[in-house]
């Protein structure tokens, strides 16, 4: 055996560059490796910052890497990730810095669901991942909305339904139409553009699309759109396509209409229910003066009662009355002392009656007094011939004793 | 006044209806709460009555 050492073989080797070349020259091209379609698995997927996306294709037993372009990219809607049943379109190549066969993936598309809906499936679940359908982030629409945005089509029929409405409703408002392509590729930027154009400039905002397929719906699931709602900084409402139409855009709009002219509705109070409400607060206002005079003029009244002339004049009659009352009893008690007093002095004027020689007198007896004035109360305290006064009781009798004669007991 | 907007115009309008209901007021403020309120009600109607819609368009970049 010729050693590999020696000069011819190493002559006749092949570059590494050489053979990858050849293969690819074999590979490359071939009519049974180019616009290939298979089916197969996600595998393992990077998308470095180039734009490129890596992945590996495979299926039970075998894998083979896959690489897609940019242009390629642009064309799908969902996010190429692992575990995504799919059939892609491309051709077979070799990657001469890794020596590597490879399928270079021009299509993709799904298998089972389509593509839309697992695009959609996939941005929905991944904002909704961050809270951006989360009812609490829902804000509550202004009741008197002074400025109304309106992003759409300048040219569809949704803006002439929500101006025709707006107009009819609540004519005090001023609407500021932001326009915006809404559809094809560029309608996702356009819209979303449109959206931050308007920020700052409205109350409420109204983001509307006249009803189409899918596709033409399809920049309102776009994941910027749905960040521009997001941070829009006034309530938005969504009216895209028919009501069965449901869009990533409604998902994040504070509330959702189920048509263009339904938005109008929703941000809009209706003038007559407004003139209705003028109404019912003048009524209120009216009904409410009334009470309030009403009530004071009671006031009024029971406070005139109080200070009438008429209660005073028998106010005073009462106390007088009373005066009179007291000074009566005053008077009574008065009498009553004295006659007490009167009562009491008799008696003792009797008494003294009782005990006075006068009165011994006065029931017809005498009483006799010597010449020396002292009471003869005995025969011996006198002599026949004595002068003695007899005194009785109108007067004076004077006498002379004649005889004493002593009483027999 | 007349710089009052509807909106401003209706908000004053129903408190002003609130606070003459809710009682309370002395007698002077309850009638000039009615004054006030009942010329409020007339802007509104007037504002109402000339409303027409304005519509702008933000051009695009």
């Amino acid at each position: 055996m010729q050693s590999l050492l020696s000069s011819p073989g190493v002559r006749d080797a092949f570059s590494v560059s050489e053979l990858v070349q050849a293969l690819r020259s074999v590979v490359g091209g071939h009519p049974a490796l180019t616009d290939v379609l298979v089916r197969g698995e996600i595998g393992s997927v990077s998308r470095p910052p180039s734009g490129l996306a890596y992945f590996t294709l495979k299926d039970a037993a075998a894998q083979v890497p896959c690489v897609m372009f940019r242009t390629s990219l642009a064309a799908i809607r969902f996010e190429i990730r692992g575990g995504i049943e799919v059939v892609v379109r491309g051709d077979v190549d070799v990657f001469p810095a890794k020596g590597q066969t490879q399928l270079v993936v021009r299509e993709m598309s799904p298998i089972g669901r389509g593509a839309f809906w697992l695009a959609f499936e996939q941005v929905r679940d991944r904002l909704a991942a961050e809270g951006l359908f989360a009812s609490e982030r829902k804000r509550a629409l202004p009741q008197f909305p002074r400025r109304i945005g309106i992003v759409t089509s300048e040219a569809g029929a949704a803006l002439q339904d929500v101006l025709a409405v707006l107009g009819k409703r609540y004519p005090l408002a001023e609407v500021l139409v932001s326009p915006c392509l809404v559809q094809g590729d560029a309608a996702s930027v356009s819209i979303t553009c449109a959206l931050d154009r308007l920020a700052g400039r409205v109350d409420v905002a109204i983001l509307a699309r006249g009803g189409g397929s899918v596709e033409d719906l399809w920049a309102f699931n776009d994941e910027g759109v749905a960040r521009a709602i997001a941070r829009f900084p006034a309530p938005i409402v969504s009216a895209v396509g028919h009501e069965v139409d449901v869009t990533i855009a409604d998902f994040v709009a504070d509330v959702r209409a189920p048509t263009p002219s339904a938005a109008a509705v929703t941000v809009t109070p209706e003038i007559s229910e407004l003139r209705g409400r003028i109404g019912v607060a003048q009524t209120v206002l009216d009904g409410r003066i009334r009470e309030r005079i009403a009530a004071w003029r009671e006031r009024v009244a029971s406070l005139r009662t109080r200070i009438d002339p008429e209660a005073a004049v028998s106010r005073v009659r009462d106390a007088r009355q009373r005066f009179d009352g007291v000074t009566a009893s005053l008077e009574r008690e008065w009498g009553r002392f004295l006659r007490g007093l009167r009562d009491r002095l008799g008696a003792i004027a009797a008494r003294l009656e009782a005990v006075s020689p006068l009165g011994t007198i006065s029931r017809g007896f005498a009483i006799v007094t010597g010449e020396d004035g002292g009471l003869v109360g005995s025969i011996t305290a006198v002599s026949p011939g004595d002068e003695i006064t007899v005194h009785v009781s109108d007067g004076a009798l004077e006498a002379v004793v004649e005889e004493r004669r002593r009483t027999a007991r | 006044m007349t710089e009052k907007t509807f909106e401003e115009a209706m908000e004053e309008l129903e408190s002003k209806v609130e606070s003459l209901s809710a009682g309370h007021l002395p007698l002077a403020d309850a009638l000039r709460t009615y004054e006030e309120g009942v010329a409020l009600v007339r802007l509104c109607t007037a504002r109402l009555e000339e409303a027409e819609l304005r519509v702008s368009r933000l051009s695009g970049d």
